[in-house]
C-alpha cells in the first residue's frame, strides 16, 4: 500500500470538509474493503478520514412507532443482532447472517456494505476497465459467471452488497451529507447504473457522506423473506439473492417489493413481478405467473445464464414462504 | 521517508501506546512494531480468519483493520488470555481434545471460541462452527477443533480435564497431549514468519509474467539504486549447480536464459525492508521473447509441438503389465470403459512459506524454514551453493503444513540460502498467499481412460488403464507420482490381467509435485468409480463385489508382488457393512423436494514409503544425566504428530513416562536423516528407526546397571524410569542416577538405530515389490444431491481404516479427519484454474460449516514388522472419499460424474446425460 496518513473526524461536517478539501481521500469505516482494494492498488488515495470515530454514529435508534433510523458507522454484526431488526424487520436480519464471516462483520459497517465497490475480477485485478476509466468491459467477453444479467450499461459488474436488497425491499431511506448541506433520498436512488462520467454504482458526490439510513414502520401484516443463492454453504457473495417485503388485506396483495441481488450493478426491483402480484391473492399459480415475470427482459451475456433460473427459483421459493404466512 | 503517528490502546490488558506508519494492518503493526507474533498472516484479505485478534471482546480479521482504528480500544491477542504455565481453559481444551495439528491456525481458533463462550457459555455443536466459520484449517477437518470449545465450555465451569497420560509410560494406544501442541496453542511456537535476527534484510523475487520465454537481456542497474537495496542476484550469481529436484535435477533456482512457466523465479532482490525490496523488484528490466507455451497433453505431444525441454516434451511413462489383458477381456461378461479426469490440485496449507537463513558459528550456512525434507533440502542446497554438505544446515521451523507441498521446497530454500552464502548475513523471505498460489507444486492432473471387464460372477478379470498427465516443465516428483498411480490404479483387488501405463509430459502450465496421495487419489477416484458401474452392469451389491474381489494374503497387486499376512482390506469392508446397511435404510426415507439421497462406497490400497526407492529412517536415542531421554531423529512434524509418536514408541520401548522424553527432529546438525515426510512414511520407516535405538539403549541401561547392582540383567527392568528388580516392588535406581554414574565412568548411554527394508526396483513391465507394506481402507458416503441445482451435500463419511496399531489414537483420527475434508474438497470444490486462481477465496477448501459427520473406524490388526504393530496413515484418508462421494451422487441419481470437482453444473450434466 502507498503511504497515507489518517485523521479521525470528530463530526460529519469535519468528515465532508475534509473531502472537499483533500482531493486525494477517502472515508474509511470499517475499513475492510477499503484496505482491500488498496492492498490490490485499485485505489491509493493520500488521507484516510476515519468515520467510526464521530461522536454518536453508531447509534441504531428505534423511535417506537415502527421505524428505525441506523448510523452509518453501525457494525453489521450490530445491525444483525438488533432487537428491533430480528422482529420487525426479519429480512435484513437474515441478509447479515449470511453476509461475510463473523470476523468480517464485527468490523464491517451499513454504510461502508452499501458503498462497497463490485467484486469484478477485471476491476480488482490488474486490468483496466469501465469503472477505472478506461473503455469497455472485459467481462462482456470474459470471465462473466459473476457478471449481471439487467440493468446492462457499460459495466456488467453487480452490486456485491448483501443489505441493499433487503433494505431496499423495506422502502430505506438514506440521509447523505456534504459541506453544503444534508438531504434524504430513497436507497433505491441512492444506487444507479455506472455509464457517461459516472463510474460508479451510487450517485454519491466525492465529498459527499452516507449519514444514516433509515428503514420506515411496515403496513400492519406486512412480512417478508430473503434467499441468497451461493456457491458454498456459508459466507460467500450471492450469485444471486431476492429481498421480497409483502403486504396483504383481505387476502389481496396491496403492497409488495420484490428486489434482486448481485444480478445487476444496483439492487434490481423486479417491477413486473410485483404488478402480476398486485391486487390479487397469492396462489401457487400466480406465484408461476410471477417468477416468470421477475427474469422478463433478462439478457445473460454467456456463462452467466445460470442466473436467470436460480433468479426464477428464488423468486419463486420466496413467494411459495408466503404463500401460507 | 516513513511517516510517524503515536497511537494508544490497550493491550492485553495493559496501556500500550508507539509510533507506527499510519498505513500499517494492525496485524503488520502487533508482528512488526509489537513484536508479537502469534496473529499469523495466512493471506492478508480477509479469507483464512488466521490473523483473528479480539478487538474490545470481538474478534475481527486483523489484517484488514487499519492500526488508526483501534485508538482507544482493548485488543487481544492470544498471549492476554493465558501462558504456557497457565494456560487457558480453552487452550487446555485444544491439547487435550487433539484440535492443534501444524497449529498455524490455533491462537486464531482459540480466540474466536473465547469470544463465542463469553457471550454463549453453552453452544451448541452448529453453533460453535458457525462462530469459527470465518477461520480455515487444513489439517483437521474441524471435527476436533469444535470439539475442544465444547470441551473448554464445560472446563471453564471448572469439570475436571481429560486423563492425560503424560506421566505414563505404556502411552502406545493413549492418547497423550501432542508434544508441542501447548506452544502452538499458546502463540510461542515460531513459524517461518516469526523468525528474525539482528541486522537482517529482506527478500523478494522478480518472477516470470510469461508462460514460455527466452530472457533476452536483464537490466538491474536502476533497481541497484533504489534505496535500501543491498543486492540483486540472478542464475549467474549462483555459485554450485542451479539446479534441484529428486529424480532430476532439472528445476533452476533462478531462470537461467529461459523461463517456462509463469511465476519462475528470474532474480532475487534483498533489501533493508520488505517495502524496498519490492520496489526495487519492480525496477528490474527484462526483455523477454516470448515462446509458444504449450498447456494441453494432446498439444505437447504433438509431433510439431513447441519443445519445452531439449529432451522432447515426454516427462516419464511407468507401464506395469500383468498377464494378458485381451484374454482377460475375452473371458469377461460385462466391460466398462470410461475416461476420468481431475483437477489441478493446490494444497493449500495455512503458512505461506517462509524462513530466514544466516551464517552460523561454525561457518555453515543456516537455512531456517518450514520443510518436510530438511535432509534432502541440506545436499540439494550444497550442490546449488557449491559447498559441502556439512557446511549447510536446516532447521526446520514450526511448520505449517505440508501435505507434499514442502517436500524439496527448494525454490524457496534454495533462493534464502543463496543470498545468506552471497552477503554473509541474516536474510528472511516471507512468500504472500498469491505468490504460494503462483509458484509451489500442484497436484497431478489426471486424464484416465479406464476399461475393465468382469464375469457375471463378479471376478474382476482385467483392467487396461492409460493415464495422462500434464505436469508443468519440470520433473519434481514425476516419477513417482506415476509409478504409485499405475501400481495402485486397479486399488485392493485381486484382477489377474493388467495393462496400465501412466505418462508424465512437460507443458507450461503449473509445476505439479507430491500432494497428499502422489498419484493415488486420482486413480482410486477412477478404479472406484468402475466398481460400481460394474456392480450396477451384474446387479451385485457394490459392497458385495468389493468382497468378491477382495485382495488376501497371497494376492498379487498388480506388479506381481505377493502379499504377505495380515492383509486387512475385507475387515475394512466388514466393519463399514453395518454401516452402509443403515444408510441404505436412510437413502430410502423421505428427503426434501427435488432432494435425492445416495450412498457410495470407496475402498483404497496404498503403498507405505517411496516407491522402489531407499527409505532408510535413522534415529539417536541417548539417556540424559538429568533422567530424561532424547530422540534424535530428522522426520519432520509438518503437524502430522510424527514427534509425539516417536515419543510414545521411544517411551514404551524403554519403560520410561512420556513426558520424559524429549525430540529432535528439526535441526540436520544434530538429527540423523530419516529422509522426507511423504508417502506416509514416518511412523513405520522412523518409527522402526526409534524402535531398534530405544531397544538397543535399553539393553545398554541393563547391562550398565547389572554391573552397579550386581545383578544379571536379565534380574532387572526399566519401570516408570526406575531401574527395577523383577519381581519386587522396589526402584533400585532412578535413571538420571545411573545416567550420572556411567557419565562418570565414560560410560555413553546413547545409542543409534537404523530401518531400512528392501524393495525392488521395478522391471520394465513394471514388475517388482515396490512398497514393504500396504494399509486398506473404505470409506462410506451419505449423501443428499438436489437434482434442481446439482448442489451436493455431503451428511455423513463412516471411514475405516487399517493401520496396524493406532499409536496415538486422537492424532491418528484428526489425521483421518482432516483427509476426509480434503477428500470431499477433491470430490466437489478444489480446482485450481491458472491464471484465474489466485487466494483462498477462489480456491474453496472446506469450512467449519461445511462439514459433515465423520465416524472413523481403526481395523487394528498388528503388522509385525512395524513398531509397536502400527503401519502409517498419513495419506490413506484422503484417497476413497471422493469415490465414494461420486459412487453416492450416481446412487442417488445415477447420475455418473466422470470428472472432478463434481460441481453443480456437471452434476446437472451428468444427471441430464444419464440420471434417471
Ligand atoms: C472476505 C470478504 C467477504 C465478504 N463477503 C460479503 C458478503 O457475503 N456480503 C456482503 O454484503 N459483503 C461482503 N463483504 C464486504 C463487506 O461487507 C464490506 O467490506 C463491508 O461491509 C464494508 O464495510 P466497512 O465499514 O469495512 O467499509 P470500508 O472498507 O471502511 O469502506 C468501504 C467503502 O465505502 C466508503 N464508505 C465507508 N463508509 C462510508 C460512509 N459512511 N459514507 C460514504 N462512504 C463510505 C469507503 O470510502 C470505501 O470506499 C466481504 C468482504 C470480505 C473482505
Ligand atoms: S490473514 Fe487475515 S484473514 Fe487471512
Ligand atoms: S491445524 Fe489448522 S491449519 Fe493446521
Amino acid at each position: 500500500m502507498r503511504a497515507f496518513d489518517y485523521v479521525d473526524a470528530t463530526s460529519v461536517e469535519d468528515a465532508t470538509t475534509f473531502l472537499q478539501d483533500e482531493a486525494d481521500s477517502a472515508l474509511i469505516a470499517g475499513g475492510t474493503e477499503l484496505l482491500v482494494l488498496m492492498k490490490n492498488k485499485v485505489i491509493n488515495p493520500r488521507l484516510l478520514i476515519n468515520v467510526k470515530s464521530i461522536d454518536g454514529l453508531h447509534r441504531i435508534r428505534a423511535d417506537g412507532e415502527g421505524s428505525l433510523t441506523i448510523g452509518s458507522v453501525a457494525t453489521i454484526a450490530e445491525l444483525g443482532s438488533d432487537e428491533v431488526v430480528q422482529r420487525s424487520f426479519p429480512i435484513l436480519a437474515d441478509a447479515i447472517r449470511v453476509a461475510a464471516s463473523p470476523q468480517l462483520r464485527n468490523m464491517a459497517t451499513v454504510g461502508g456494505n452499501l458503498c462497497q465497490k463490485p467484486r469484478c475480477w477485471y476491476y480488482r485485478g490488474s486490468f483496466d476497465c469501465f469503472l477505472k476509466g478506461a473503455r469497455g468491459c472485459h467481462a462482456l467477453n470474459g470471465q462473466n459467471r459473476g457478471s449481471g444479467i439487467f440493468g446492462r450499461s457499460e459495466c456488467y459488474a453487480v452490486n456485491p452488497s448483501d443489505l441493499a436488497p433487503p433494505l431496499v425491499a423495506l422502502g430505506a431511506s438514506v440521509v447523505i451529507q456534504s459541506p453544503q448541506g444534508r438531504k434524504q433520498i430513497s436507497l433505491a436512488d441512492f444506487f444507479t447504473l455506472p455509464r457517461g462520467e459516472l463510474l460508479n454504482q451510487t450517485i454519491l458526490g466525492r465529498d459527499e457522506m452516507v449519514v444514516e439510513v433509515r428503514i420506515p414502520k411496515q403496513p400492519h401484516r406486512s412480512r417478508g423473506v430473503f434467499l441468497k443463492a451461493m456457491e458454498r454453504k456459508t459466507w460467500s457473495f450471492a450469485q444471486a439473492s431476492v429481498a421480497m417485503q409483502l403486504s396483504r388485506s383481505d387476502d389481496r396483495i396491496e403492497d409488495v417489493r420484490i428486489v434482486l441481488g448481485a444480478i445487476a450493478p444496483i439492487p434490481w426491483r423486479a417491477t413486473a413481478a410485483e404488478d402480476a402480484l398486485r391486487a390479487r391473492a397469492l396462489t401457487r399459480q400466480l406465484i408461476e405467473v410471477a417468477s416468470a415475470a421477475a427474469v422478463e427482459g433478462a439478457h445473460p451475456s454467456g456463462d452467466n445464464r445460470y442466473k436467470v433460473t436460480l433468479v426464477r427459483e428464488l423468486v419463486k421459493r420466496g413467494l411459495s414462504a408466503l404463500l401460507n404466512t | 521517508m516513513a511517516y510517524i503517528r503515536k497511537i494508544g490502546f490497550v493491550l492485553n490488558d495493559s496501556p500500550f501506546s508507539l509510533g507506527v506508519e499510519p498505513n500499517k494492518t494492525l496485524l503488520s503493526v502487533l508482528r512488526e512494531d509489537v513484536g508479537l507474533t502469534s496473529a499469523k498472516d495466512g493471506c492478508g484479505h480477509g479469507d483464512c480468519g488466521s490473523c483473528t485478534v479480539l478487538i474490545d471482546g470481538e474478534p475481527v480479521k486483523s489484517c484488514l483493520v487499519q492500526v488508526g482504528k483501534v485508538e482507544g480500544k482493548r485488543v487481544t491477542t492470544i498471549e492476554g488470555i493465558g501462558t504456557l504455565g497457565d494456560p487457558h481453559p480453552i487452550q487446555q481444551a485444544f491439547v487435550d481434545v487433539g484440535a492443534v495439528q501444524c497449529g498455524f491456525c490455533t491462537p486464531a481458533m482459540i480466540l474466536t471460541a473465547k469470544a463465542l463462550l463469553d457471550k454463549n457459555p453453552t453452544p451448541t455443536r452448529d453453533e460453535v462452527a458457525s462462530a469459527i466459520s470465518g477461520n480455515l484449517c487444513r489439517c483437521t477437518g474441524y471435527k476436533k477443533i469444535v470439539d475442544a470449545v465444547l470441551h473448554a465450555a464445560v472446563l471453564v465451569k471448572g469439570a475436571p480435564r481429560k486423563e492425560s497420560h503424560a506421566q505414563d509410560s505404556t502411552v502406545v494406544g493413549k492418547s497423550v497431549p501432542r508434544l508441542g501442541a501447548m506452544e502452538k496453542a499458546v502463540g510461542i511456537a515460531k513459524y517461518g514468519a516469526d523468525l528474525s535476527m539482528p541486522g537482517m534484510l529482506h527478500l523478494k523475487v522478480l518472477r516470470s509474467p510469461h508462460h514460455h520465454a527466452e530472457i533476452a537481456s536483464i537490466d538491474t542497474s536502476e533497481a541497484e539504486k533504489a534505496p535500501g537495496v543491498v543486492a540483486i542476484f540472478t542464475a549467474k550469481d549462483i555459485p554450485g549447480q542451479n539446479g534441484f529436484g529428486i529424480f532430476d535435477k532439472d528445476e533452476p533456482v533462478l531462470a537461467d536464459g529461459k523461463v517456462r512457466r509463469m511465476g519462475e523465479a528470474v532474480a532475487l532482490v534483498a533489501a533493508d525492508t520488505v517495502k524496498a525490496a519490492r520496489r526495487a523488484v519492480g525496477k528490474i528490466r527484462v526483455e523477454y521473447r516470448p515462446l509458444e507455451a504449450v498447456f494441453d497433453v494432446s498439444t505437447a505431444l504433438r509431433e510439431d509441438a513447441p519443445r519445452i525441454r531439449p529432451q522432447g516434451n515426454v516427462c516419464f511413462t511407468r507401464r506395469v503389465v500383468r498377464g494378458d489383458v485381451e484374454k482377460g477381456f475375452a473371458q469377461a461378461d460385462v466391460v466398462v470403459e470410461n475416461t476420468y479426469n481431475t483437477p489441478l490440485g493446490e494444497h493449500a496449507y495455512l503458512e505461506p512459506d517462509a524462513g530466514i537463513a544466516y551464517i552460523d558459528e561454525e561457518d555453515r550456512v543456516v537455512v531456517h524454514a518450514c520443510s518436510q525434507s530438511i535432509h534432502f533440502d541440506t545436499r540439494e542446497i550444497a550442490a546449488i551453493l557449491g559447498l559441502d554438505v556439512a557446511k549447510v544446515r536446516f532447521i526446520q521451523a514450526t511448520t505449517g503444513g505440508g501435505f507434499g507441498g514442502k517436500i524439496v521446497n527448494v525454490g524457496f530454500s534454495g533462493l534464502l540460502a543463496l543470498a545468506a552464502h552471497k552477503l554473509r548475513r541474516p536474510v528472511k523471505l516471507v512468500t504472500t498467499r498469491d505468490e504460494v498460489f503462483l509458484t509451489t507444486v500442484k497436484r497431478h492432473p489426471f486424464e484416465m481412460r479406464y476399461k475393465t471387464g468382469a464375469t457375471k460372477e463378479g471376478k474382476i478379470v482385467a483392467c487396461e488403464v492409460r493415464i495422462l498427465s500434464a505436469k508443468g516443465p519440470y520433473t519434481v516428483y514425476a516419477n513417482g507420482v506415476m509409478t504409485r498411480a499405475a501400481t495402485q490404479a486397479v486399488g485392493p483387488y485381486d484382477c489377474p490381467n493388467v495393462k496400465i501405463e501412466a505418462t508424465a509430459v512437460f507443458t507450461n502450465g503449473p509445476t505439479c509435485g507430491a500432494m497428499r496421495g502422489f498419484g493415488s487419489p486420482q486413480v482410486t477416484f477412477a478404479m472406484e468409480s468402475q466398481m460400481d458401474q460394474i456392480a450396477a452392469r451384474l446387479g451385485i451389491d457394490p459392497l458385495e463385489l468389493r468382497m468378491r474381489n477382495a485382495m488376501a494374503p497371497g494376492s498379487r497387486v498388480a506388479t506381481g508382488q505377493v502379499l504377505q499376512a495380515p492383509v486387512p482390506f475385507r475387515d475394512t469392508l466388514l466393519a463399514v457393512r453395518e454401516h452402509y446397511q443403515e444408510a441404505l435404510a436412510w437413502a430410502q426415507q423421505e428427503s426434501g423436494e427435488h432432494v435425492r439421497r445416495g450412498v457410495g462406497l470407496g475402498s483404497m490400497l496404498f503403498g507405505i514409503g517411496k516407491t522402489s526407492l531407499n527409505n532408510r529412517s535413522q534415529a539417536t536415542i541417548s539417556l540424559l544425566q538429568n533422567g530424561r531421554v532424547l530422540v534424535l531423529c530428522g522426520a519432520s512434524d509438518v503437524g502430522q504428530g510424527s514427534d509425539t509418536v516417536l515419543a510414545q514408541i521411544a517411551a514404551a520401548e524403554l519403560g520410561v513416562p512420556y513426558n520424559s522424553v524429549d525430540i529432535n527432529s528439526t535441526d540436520t546438525a544434530i538429527a540423523p536423516d530419516a529422509d522426507y515426510t511423504c508417502a506416509s512414511r514416518q511412523t513405520y520407516y522412523s518409527g522402526n528407526a526409534v524402535r531398534t535405538a530405544a531397544r538397543a539403549l535399553k539393553e545398554k541401561i541393563l547391562s550398565a546397571s547389572s554391573e552397579l547392582l550386581g545383578r544379571s540383567s536379565e534380574s532387572l527392568i526399566i519401570d516408570r524410569g526406575h531401574i527395577v528388580v523383577k519381581g519386587s516392588a522396589d526402584k533400585a535406581m532412578p535413571l538420571g542416577e545411573l545416567a550420572r554414574i556411567c557419565a562418570k565412568e565414560g560410560i555413553p548411554l546413547a545409542a543409534d538405530g537404523s530401518y531400512e527394508r528392501a524393495t525392488t526396483r521395478l522391471d520394465e513391465n513394471g514388475q517388482g515389490d515396490p512398497y514393504p507394506v500396504y494399509v486398506f481402507g473404505t470409506h462410506l458416503a451419505m449423501v443428499e444431491v438436489n437434482t434442481k441445482s446439482g448442489d451436493v451435500q455431503v451428511k455423513h463419511i463412516v471411514c475405516t481404516h487399517d493401520v496396524g496399531k493406532a499409536v496415538y489414537p486422537v492424532g491418528l483420527e484428526g489425521q483421518i479427519e482432516g483427509g476426509v475434508a480434503m477428500g470431499i474438497g477433491f470430490a466437489l470444490t478444489e480446482e485450481y484454474v491458472p491464471d484465474k486462481t489466485r487466494n483462498l477465496r477462489d480456491y474453496r477448501i472446506l469450512r467449519s460449516t461445511e462439514m459433515p459427520e465423520i465416524t472413523t473406524i481403526f481395523v487394528e490388526i498388528p503388522e509385525p514388522q512395524g513398531p509397536q504393530g502400527a503401519k502409517g496413515a498419513g495419506e490413506s484418508s484422503s484417497l476413497p472419499t471422493a469415490a465414494a462421494i461420486v459412487n453416492a451422487i450416481a446412487n442417488a441419481t445415477g447420475a455418473r460424474v466422470l470428472e472432478l470437482p463434481a460441481t453443480p453444473k456437471r452434476v446437472l450434466l451428468a444427471t441430464r446425460n444419464n440420471g434417471r
